[in-house]
């Protein structure tokens, strides 16, 4: 009896037509999907291990190179809960945070992505240089801001590449697929809610 | 949200649905109301089966980009279920389209499989239908979603 039903269920599922953002975090060839601490999934290549900052398994998320370590990259985010998430300005917000961030920053290069394709999210980026134990580095910093079902999502990424490897020939190809996957990556609320979908009327 | 498949038929018209989203609403799945949810993720939902006791039905939604797979219309291995029997019939004799390509979606594989005890026993704790269904967002992107009927092996047939 309750057989044919789940059938039926089975039957009527209904699609998306087009990629959802869900989609452009999937699996691919050479592409793995990681789900960070619950609030972001972002695509990486298959052969990079995923690292937290502390022995204890708390902190940032952290990949470095696998083994020859030219470069580090940071993965962290912070949720905000807000009473009406629909409510806030997504693209003002993180335009705002934008500006203090240029404002307070030596980046030499500096660029606001409102994102128009994926609503509800904006991010930024800011490109600086710096020096860590005698070694000139190249930071990219971006920050990805969401709304969420209960509040706003903020990501943050630092790709951090020493000087002396950016001339390296697959270091391109590699920034790219890097800032790519970050524009990608799924930023969302740590615990979805449990029953969030209206009733279609029936 | 859009409720894209419209209502549910009538075999199951005596229990209003929802739609549950999985995947960002890449899926759209009608799930009776009065079933209590279990669990929820953003591609899993499991929900307590009320009419009988013990009883789950969950789905789970899992993505590929394989633009070549989609070109060559060769999307059956994303039919095979690891741990089930040889597909059904269903499967060797997929549903066409016009230009007589199997139509995957459209196409249903259904298995049937049971759930034992402790490693090493026999006995049957309950018994698993599953379906997959396999969808195309073009160019690149697949969709998979498993559906899972999860009965305890002592559930009155005349009940499933």
């Amino acid at each position: 009896m309750l057989l044919a039903s789940m059938r039926t269920l089975v039957a009527e599922t209904d699609w998306e037509s087009e990629p959802t953002k869900f989609d452009r975090v999937a699996p691919a060839d050479g592409l793995k999907l990681l789900p960070l601490r619950g609030g972001i999934y972002l695509r990486v290549p298959e052969s990079w291990v995923r690292e937290r900052e502390n022995e204890d398994g708390t902190g940032r998320d952290v990949f470095n190179e696998p083994g020859r370590d030219r470069w580090t990259l940071w993965v962290d985010f912070i949720a905000y809960g807000v009473g009406d998430s629909e409510a806030v300005d997504i693209e003002q917000a993180a335009h705002d945070l934008f500006e203090a961030q240029k404002a307070g920053s030596d980046a030499s290069e500096a660029a606001f992505d409102a994102m128009e394709d994926r609503p509800g999210e904006a991010m930024f980026a800011l490109v600086s240089r710096s020096e860590e134990d005698g070694e000139s580095l190249r930071r990219t910093f971006w920050l990805k801001m969401a709304r969420t079902d209960v509040g706003v999502t903020v990501a943050t990424f630092n790709w951090i590449v020493p000087v002396q490897y950016l001339e390296d020939e697959d270091m391109p190809a590699l920034s790219a697929l890097v800032e790519r996957e970050i524009r990608n990556a799924l930023v969302v609320a740590p615990a979805p809610a449990a029953d969030d979908s209206p009733a279609p009327g029936g | 949200m859009d409720s894209g498949g419209g209502e549910p038929d009538d075999e199951y018209e005596q229990y209003p649905c929802h739609w549950v989203e999985l995947g960002l609403g890449a899926a759209r799945i009608p799930v009776p109301k009065h079933w209590s949810v279990e669990s929820r993720d953003l591609a899993e939902a499991t929900f307590a089966v009320a009419e009988i006791a013990g009883a789950t039905f969950s789905t789970e939604l899992t993505c590929f980009e394989d633009p070549e797979a989609i070109r060559a219309n060769a999307l059956e291995s994303y039919l095979n279920h690891p741990a089930a029997p040889p597909p059904s019939e269903e499967l060797v004799n997929p549903v066409r389209d016009g230009d007589g390509k199997p139509d995957y979606g459209r196409l249903t594989v259904h298995y049937g499989c049971t759930e034992g005890g402790a490693p090493g026993e026999l006995e049957v704790t309950a018994e698993i239908d599953i379906w997959r269904r396999v969808n195309v967002a073009p160019p690149d992107h697949v969709r998979v979603v498993e559906f899972r009927f999860r009965t305890p092996a002592n559930t009155d047939p005349d009940f499933r």
